[in-house]
């Protein structure tokens, strides 16, 4: 069976740990679960009263759950492209490589790619250990950036693959001329590569474009990827939940109803829910509100007993 | 020293918005795994850095001892 994906996505504070949990308490009667948090202030380990680590814990019968540590998770990502860079700085003692290091560790960007790669190791070490995968995720607008950083990503390496495919044109071209090409750095001689199969550039794009395609085509495959949105009744919320909806939409993502969560504090939250739905063109689930929080295995089955979250599971009834 | 603030202006405009003049910005990621594979490339635009005397040498200098 194909690993399938949930995401649950939603502002801070409006229950998507809480639906995550809920959601994998109902897979896991017929399917092997992991739930799993990306958010760097992690709750699931308050939801579900235990201590959890990036080494995945059964916590019931076919359920496992983690916190994977994303500050370690953005170190590693960097100690491994530090690693990548030694190779360099024999032959490149005059650029500053730890300078251009230290500021790039800094940059826009990184911890969203630290997080999709996080995502893309845990998926690979997940396929044949369980049938589903819910991610707990962060907040909506790294969340976002994260599910749009395979797209963009696949853009730019087939651009450059294009581009290096026409310099290794030329170089073929100079060489049928004037012969093989090498160039010297501190008194080593190198090859110049002309063809595909020996020019690491190319090897190294073609290689990030395989990932890219595999991690977008993954997404938008409704019988394996589903978001499953969490909202409260306010307007805030709503207008979140909207701008976050278009973006998924964009991505070609499979969307489950909306959840509409904590009903029933405003005696007007019930219609408000409606509005919601009217307004988001979509369908929406109440969760009604409780003065018992839902923490700890037996309080969220009670809460996940007020729903059926199996129409978020990929694959089963979509809307 | 006029000559020198009103490079120095330049340069920072540049690395600010070079993205308008058609200059955009691979993702970091996708740069950091190429990198190890283009020190040729590096290398000789480290060199023709170092001799220039403009603000293509003075903003690899950046990064350049």
């Amino acid at each position: 069976m194909a690993l399938k994906i949930v995401y649950s996505v939603g502002k801070g504070g409006v229950g998507k740990t809480t639906c995550a949990v809920a959601l994998s308490l109902q897979a896991a009667r017929f399917l092997r679960t992991l739930v799993v948090s990306l958010d760097p202030a992690h709750n699931l380990g308050d939801v579900l009263e235990c201590r959890l680590t990036d080494d995945a814990k059964e916590v019931t019968s076919n359920l496992w759950a983690s916190e994977i540590d994303m500050g370690a998770a953005i170190a590693r990502y960097l100690a491994e492209s530090t690693q990548r860079l030694q190779s360099m700085y024999g032959y490149l003692k005059t650029i500053n490589i730890d300078g251009y290091f230290d500021a790039l560790k800094l940059s826009p960007g990184i911890e969203e790619y630290a997080t999709l790669q996080a995502m893309e190791q845990l998926l690979c070490s997940a396929e044949g250990r369980y049938d589903m995968v819910v991610f707990d995720t962060p907040p909506t607008g790294l969340t976002l950036r994260v599910l749009a950083l395979p797209r963009v990503s696949l853009l730019w390496g087939e651009r450059l693959s294009r581009l290096r495919r026409e310099i290794l044109d030329k170089r073929r071209i100079v060489r049928n001329i004037q012969g093989e090409r090498k160039f010297v750095i501190d008194g080593t001689e190198h090859a110049l590569p002309s063809e595909e199969k020996s020019d690491a550039v190319m090897g190294e794009l073609q290689d990030y474009i395989g990932r890219m395609r595999r991690l977008s085509a993954l997404q938008a495959d409704a019988s394996r990827s589903r978001v499953m949105p969490v909202m409260n009744p306010d307007r805030l919320s709503l207008f979140e939940t909207r701008r976050a909806l278009e973006t998924l939409r964009q991505l070609g993502m499979s969307i489950g109803p909306v959840i509409v969560n904590k009903v029933g504090v405003k005696p007007s939250d019930e219609e408000t829910a409606r509005e919601i739905g009217r307004e988001l063109g979509m369908s929406t689930r109440t969760l009604p509100f409780s003065d018992d929080e839902p923490v700890g295995m037996e309080a969220v089955a009670r809460f996940a007993g007020s729903l059926d979250f199996r129409e978020w599971i990929p694959g089963e009834r979509t809307e | 020293m006029e000559f020198e603030l009103r490079e120095m202006e330049n340069i920072l405009a540049l690395l600010l918005f070079s993205s308008f003049l058609g200059l955009p910005s691979p993702p970091s990621d996708l740069s950091l795994r190429l990198m190890p594979h283009m020190v040729r490339e590096m290398y000789v635009m480290g060199r023709r850095a170092g001799e220039l005397d403009d603000i293509s040498g003075q903003i690899a200098g950046l990064f350049i001892d």
